[in-house]
C-alpha cells in the first residue's frame, strides 16, 4: 500500500470517527488499586523536597545500595549516608500509592488554589528503564492520619500514606542511615 | 492463584489468566511494522494512571509498563474506533498500530490495570 493510500484511508477515517467523543480515562480506579506503582528494585533515584528540607536518594545501579542526601534549610551543610532499613519503608512506600479516592475537578481546583504549590512536596521517582520518572506533587491530608493527596498528571488522589514516613524522612540519616558498623 | 496476561499479535488479542482459568479476553492493536511489539515473556514493573509520554507527546492511561524501552499494555486514546483501527491492522496494512505498546479500548485497560499487580508475567507472541 502506498504512503498516499495510508493517508486517504486515514483522512476517510478521520472524516467518519473525527467527531466522535475522546475519550481520555473519564473512569477512576476502585479503592486500593496503585494509582503509581513501580518495582522499588528497579529504582535507582529518588528525590524528595519540601519547603523545608530536600531528600535525594541516588544508587547508580541496582545492585547497590543508595546514598542518601540530606539538605536542611535550618542547616546549609548537606548531610550524606548510605540507606539503611529506614529508607526501606519510604521507598516501598513511595513506589506503591493506593487508592482512597479521587477528587472530582471542582475539589481538586479549591484544594490546589488553597494550596499552592510551594507547600506541596514534590517527588520524583526514577527507575533505570526508558519510562520516564514519575514526578508528582504530595500533601498529608490534614487531620486524617495515613492520608496523603498526590497530584499528576493534572490528577488529584487521595492515597494511603503512613505518617511514618515523613517522620523518617524529616528525621534525616538519622533514622535513614545505615547502622554503622561498630553498631552492627 | 498465579496471574499471567498473554499477548497474541497475529490475533490481535489480550487474555488474561488465573492458573490455567481465563479470565479475561479483550481486543488489542499493537505496534506497527516500523516498531513491532517485542515478542517474549515479561513481567509489569510499573504501573501509572493516567499517564503521558513527554517523548511521544500522547496519553497512555491505565498504563502497564513491561519491556525496558518503555511499551506498555495501555488504554487507546484515537478517534477511530479500536476495533476499526484493528481490524485495518488486520485486513489492509500493518501500518495502522502503535509504536510497540499494546492499546486496549478503555474498559480493557481500566479492568485489566485493576486485575494485575506489579509482576504480572506477560507473554508476547
Amino acid at each position: 500500500m502506498t504512503r498516499f493510500a495510508r493517508y486517504v484511508i486515514v483522512a476517510a477515517l478521520l472524516g467518519l470517527f473525527g467527531a466522535s467523543s475522546h475519550s481520555v480515562g473519564a473512569q477512576t480506579l476502585s479503592p486500593g488499586a496503585e494509582v503509581f506503582a513501580v518495582d522499588p528494585a528497579k529504582v535507582i533515584e529518588v528525590t524528595y523536597r519540601s519547603s523545608k528540607m530536600m531528600l535525594i536518594a541516588h544508587r547508580w545501579q541496582t545492585r547497590d545500595r543508595f546514598t542518601l542526601i540530606i539538605l536542611d534549610k535550618q542547616n546549609r551543610k548537606p548531610v550524606t549516608c548510605l540507606a539503611g532499613p529506614g529508607f526501606d519503608v519510604v521507598l516501598n512506600q513511595l513506589t506503591s500509592l493506593k487508592l482512597r479516592r479521587a477528587l472530582n475537578a471542582k475539589e481538586a481546583k479549591e484544594l490546589l488554589q488553597k494550596n499552592p504549590v510551594s507547600l506541596w512536596t514534590e517527588v520524583v521517582v526514577r527507575d533505570y528503564t526508558a519510562v520516564e520518572p514519575f514526578r508528582a506533587l504530595l500533601m498529608p491530608v490534614p487531620d486524617v492520619p495515613n492520608e496523603a493527596f498526590v497530584h499528576f498528571n493534572g490528577v488529584t488522589y487521595v492515597v494511603d500514606f503512613a505518617d511514618q514516613v515523613s517522620q523518617l524522612i524529616s528525621s534525616g540519616c538519622k533514622l535513614l542511615a545505615a547502622p554503622s558498623p561498630h553498631q552492627e | 492463584m498465579k496471574k499471567r496476561i498473554a499477548v497474541n499479535l497475529e490475533e490481535q488479542t489480550v487474555q488474561a489468566f488465573e492458573d490455567d482459568n481465563q479470565v479475561y479476553d479483550f481486543i488489542c492493536v499493537s505496534g506497527d511494522d516500523d516498531h513491532p511489539t517485542d515478542k517474549g515473556v515479561f513481567n509489569i514493573f510499573r504501573k501509572q494512571h493516567p499517564y503521558r509520554s513527554k517523548t511521544y507527546n500522547v496519553d497512555m492511561d491505565y498504563a502497564m509498563f513491561f519491556t525496558e524501552d518503555g511499551k506498555a499494555l495501555h488504554q487507546y486514546h484515537g478517534p477511530v474506533p479500536l476495533e476499526v483501527v484493528r481490524a485495518m491492522k488486520q485486513g489492509v496494512s500493518e501500518w495502522f498500530g502503535s509504536h510497540g505498546c499494546v492499546r486496549l479500548e478503555e474498559e480493557a485497560a481500566r479492568t485489566l490495570y485493576e486485575w494485575a499487580p506489579l509482576g504480572t508475567k506477560v507473554t508476547v507472541k
